[in-house]
């Protein structure tokens, strides 16, 4: 009988999405019950049971569907293809545009070592990835920041954090700060990228708190705070380029390591209990730096070349520096959620 | 949505059935398919497909509400949504019955005058 349950299960999402969202529990759950009785009466109660379920589904799944063309034609409401609906598979791609195609850039780069394309082939691949990255983050503004653009935001974050750090590197803090902060060599002056990080999340929730425009942007981050975690997901391919920097046959491990990035994500967006949504984000970005790890350990151990002037220890080392920052930082929201909230004041008339 | 019962008749059979058996009061998806059998002598025997159909025309007519249920309310595997007669539902339900019985009144009348 599981099999039957498992089929009608199968057989509701022939159902509209909204209407499976809506009645789908409940058909399943009854569908279920009936059988069970039918069970109890005997095998040809449960034979004629099944079979006027079965038979019954077509012409409701095509009476539910024609259903749903009226109700859009009569409030005249029909959903933008531009509206990628949460949890769809469109949401999905659009969202996780960031890590798949630094996946391809990466896999491209590293085809291109071996095999020359034609001109125009190049040219053509770099417009269309470059127009296409671009019209989805004027897609994303133009939408009022949906959840499937913040990680494009947490790939502006993360430029802004570079940008910080380089300016505070010209006006050479960093000499100013191993003399004069006497803690030496002990806390490297890279940290501060991961500070200024932080210093940027909390101006982009300040930014949120203030202009009114952006209200909408903080009100959703305060009632889900995963939102904010998933946006700082975004900043991880973009330390993925830091962590490779200077490798040499390194594409192979970086795109496994954004892929792993990308299916965290994927799972992040199907999920719906926040706590499950944060930890798939966890174990996307662990399991992104473990490949990232793995990847390096091979690159140093078993490369030929000796153009990797890297000392392993080292390199793992930065690898897991990077982990914890990075975990760290995808957990600020969670902090922030444990904070006890000012009590909305009652109104008054 | 009209609010004049009249509009809504006359009612199919299943829809009737429906309806009379949220009459009491609230039931669940898998109650209303037992009660309408039970109603109907056993000839009206809906799919749960086809008791959703129907069930979501008459809450768009407004003929019914969905209701939640606390969680300790549903038995073990029911759902947790429950189903009841609107204020206009109850007036379609009074009118069909009205209707019915004038049906039934003439059929009488007429059937006793062929027989005297």
């Amino acid at each position: 009988m599981k099999f039957i349950q498992g089929l009608y299960g199968w057989l509701l999402l022939l159902f509209p999405r909204a209407y499976r969202e809506e009645y789908g529990e409940e058909l399943q759950a009854v569908f279920e019950l009936s059988v069970d009785d039918a069970l109890e009466k005997g095998a040809l109660e449960t034979v004629g049971v099944v079979f006027r379920e079965l038979t019954g589904l077509p012409k409701a799944i095509i009476h539910e569907h024609l259903r749903e063309r009226r109700k859009v034609k009569m409030t005249g409401k029909s959903a933008s293809r531009f509206d990628f609906e949460p949890g769809s598979g469109r949401e999905a791609f659009a969202a996780l545009t960031p890590f798949l195609f630094s996946m391809v850039m990466v896999l491209f780069g590293f085809l291109a070592r071996y095999w020359t394309a034609p001109i125009w082939a190049s040219i053509a691949f770099v417009i269309l990835f470059w127009s296409a990255a671009f019209g989805l983050f004027l897609l994303g503004s133009a939408k009022g920041l949906p959840r499937w653009f913040l990680p494009y935001l947490g790939v502006l974050l993360t430029i802004a954090s570079f940008l910080l750090f380089n300016i505070l590197g010209n006006f050479r803090l960093d000499v100013w700060w191993h003399k004069s902060s006497g803690w030496g060599d002990d806390f490297n002056f890279g940290n501060f990228l991961w500070i200024g990080l932080i210093l940027l999340v909390f101006l982009l929730l300040a930014i949120s708190r203030l202009v009114p425009r952006f209200r909408p942007l903080y009100h959703r981050l305060r009632d889900d705070w995963t939102l904010l975690s998933f946006l700082l997901y975004g900043t991880i391919p973009l330390m993925l380029w830091l962590i490779f920097d200077e490798y040499v046959n390194e594409e192979p491990y970086f795109a496994l390591s954004l892929l792993m990035l990308a299916l965290g994500g994927w799972f992040y967006l199907r999920n719906s209990e926040p706590l499950k949504r944060f930890v798939l984000l966890q174990i996307g970005l662990a399991l992104s730096m473990f490949t990232a790890a793995a990847g390096k350990a091979v690159l140093i151990l078993w490369s030929r070349s000796q153009e990797l002037d890297f000392v392993l220890k080292d390199e793992l080392f930065f690898t897991l520096e990077t982990w914890v920052w990075l975990a760290l930082i995808l957990s600020l929201p969670l902090a922030l959620n444990l904070l006890p909230r000012a009590k909305e004041q009652p109104k008054t008339a | 949505m009209s609010t004049d019962p009249i509009s809504y008749l006359p009612l199919t059979e299943p829809t009737f059935y429906i309806l009379l058996s949220l009459a009491p009061g609230k039931k669940h998806g898998y109650a209303i398919m037992k009660d309408v059998r039970e109603l109907s002598g056993e000839r009206v025997n809906l799919s749960t497909s086809t008791l959703y159909t129907a069930i979501g025309r008459l809450l768009d007519q407004e003929l019914i509400e969905r209701l939640s249920d606390e969680e300790q309310d549903a038995g073990p595997g029911l759902p947790r949504k429950s189903y009841a007669l609107t204020d206009l539902g109850r007036r379609v339900l009074e009118a069909e019955h009205v209707r019915l019985q004038g049906m039934v009144r003439e059929a009488r009348l007429r059937l006793r005058e062929d027989g005297a």
